[in-house]
């Protein structure tokens, strides 16, 4: 949100500043009284629940339905996975704490948590190919090999895709603030592409009991 | 006559200063809950707990963890209620939504499993939405008095 703000305690020393002050306020609303690109990014976020909705209910209406193996307890490895869950939402903590310290105009601190996330996120995507991998590999679990394995690399490769657009977002950011243009002032960047990679956690909240936990 | 001087608009979002501790807490309170989680899952399958009790407690904790990140990281708890209202609106429809496609495509083939789990997701949602709708009516409501009271003040310096 560019504008600029005239200073009140000035504003209040004569009657024109005050009427300036108001004036300048009037000019800067926007017809919701909220940012339109923050409130561009719920929207978007609303489409993402549906998007993720079809590809959770498709994978609940094939469950079960496999004529043949490998079938889903032959293949979790539900340790290894709860690390990987526990990283995506430590990472959720990290960014948080990034949206506060450029919050606070502390720019150097910020990044520092911007790369810490992205660091994480990297390791749950790194995780997660392993995972594939060993599925594939090792347990004979392809894309087409049963209606199990069609719809869980359909729903879990999806969210990684949306993960790892998260991580270049982040970079971009902390490039962006180690270039100088992320500031205090424009901290709104930072919470909207927070917006996106708490959205990405809170939907694995929902893969990782969904898919993984309940049998 | 004062001069006039420009400066930096603020960053209007939510006020984040104070809050780093609490954000530390709460992402403890997450890991916590998912240990439960998994604990849960080993303790079906070492035949502790059914299959039924574990799955209505995994979908619980599922649904608490949600709501934390939800309020706290996502700030819906700080934020205007307009971005409640979009998420909470958005969620109880889709919910809803695919349910009814599971239940056409026959994933909840028992009536009598599918019709109380229909109607408590009604209710549950119903009073979610009425106490979300009524938060926002009040918050909106006292912020509009600030907002009055603030201009006033304004005014009432200014001249």
């Amino acid at each position: 949100m560019s504008s600029v703000a005239i200073d009140n305690d000035h504003a209040h020393d004569n009657h024109g500043q005050g009427h300036d002050t108001h004036d300048a306020h009037v000019a800067h609303a926007t017809a919701t009284g909220v940012s339109n690109e923050k409130l561009g990014m719920w929207v978007f976020l609303g489409s993402e629940c549906l998007l993720f909705g079809a590809l959770i209910a498709t994978y609940l209406n094939y469950r079960g339905k496999s004529i043949n193996g490998p079938y889903p307890k032959d293949v979790y490895n539900i340790p290894f996975t709860s690390a990987s869950s526990f990283i995506l939402l430590m990472s959720s903590l990290t960014m948080v704490l990034a949206l506060s310290a450029v919050g606070r105009g502390d720019g150097r601190r910020g990044r520092i948590w911007l790369i810490s996330t992205a660091l994480l996120g990297s390791i749950f995507i790194g995780g997660q190919i392993y995972e594939f991998r060993d599925f594939v590999q090792v347990k004979g679990l392809g894309m087409s090999t049963n209606l199990f394995g069609s719809s869980f690399y359909v729903l879990t490769g999806f969210h990684g895709v949306h993960v790892t657009l998260g991580i270049l977002m982040l970079l971009s950011l902390a490039f962006l603030s180690w270039r100088g243009k992320i500031t205090k002032a424009n901290a709104e960047t930072v919470e909207i592409i927070g917006l996106y990679w708490h959205f990405v956690d809170v939907i694995w909240i929902v893969i990782f009991t969904v898919v993984y936990l309940i049998k | 006559m004062a001069s006039t001087r420009y400066v930096e608009p603020e960053y209007h979002g939510p006020a984040l200063d104070s809050h780093d501790k609490q954000y530390i807490g709460v992402g403890f309170g997450l890991a916590v809950l998912t240990a439960i989680e998994v604990g849960l899952y080993f303790v079906e399958k070492n035949g502790n707990l059914s299959g039924g009790q574990s799955t209505w407690m995994l979908l619980v904790l599922a649904f608490i963890k949600f709501a934390i990140v939800a309020a706290f990281f996502m700030h819906l708890k700080l934020d205007n209620p307009i971005f409640r209202r979009l998420f909470v609106m958005g969620a109880i429809l889709a919910g809803f939504c695919y349910m009814a496609v599971l239940t056409a495509f026959g994933v909840f083939h028992r009536a009598w499993i599918s019709w109380p789990a229909y109607c408590g997701f009604a209710i549950v949602t119903a009073i979610l939405g009425f106490r979300a709708s009524g938060k926002n009516h009040d918050h909106d409501n006292h912020s509009g008095h600030d907002h009055a009271d603030h201009d006033h003040a304004d005014h009432s310096h200014a001249h």
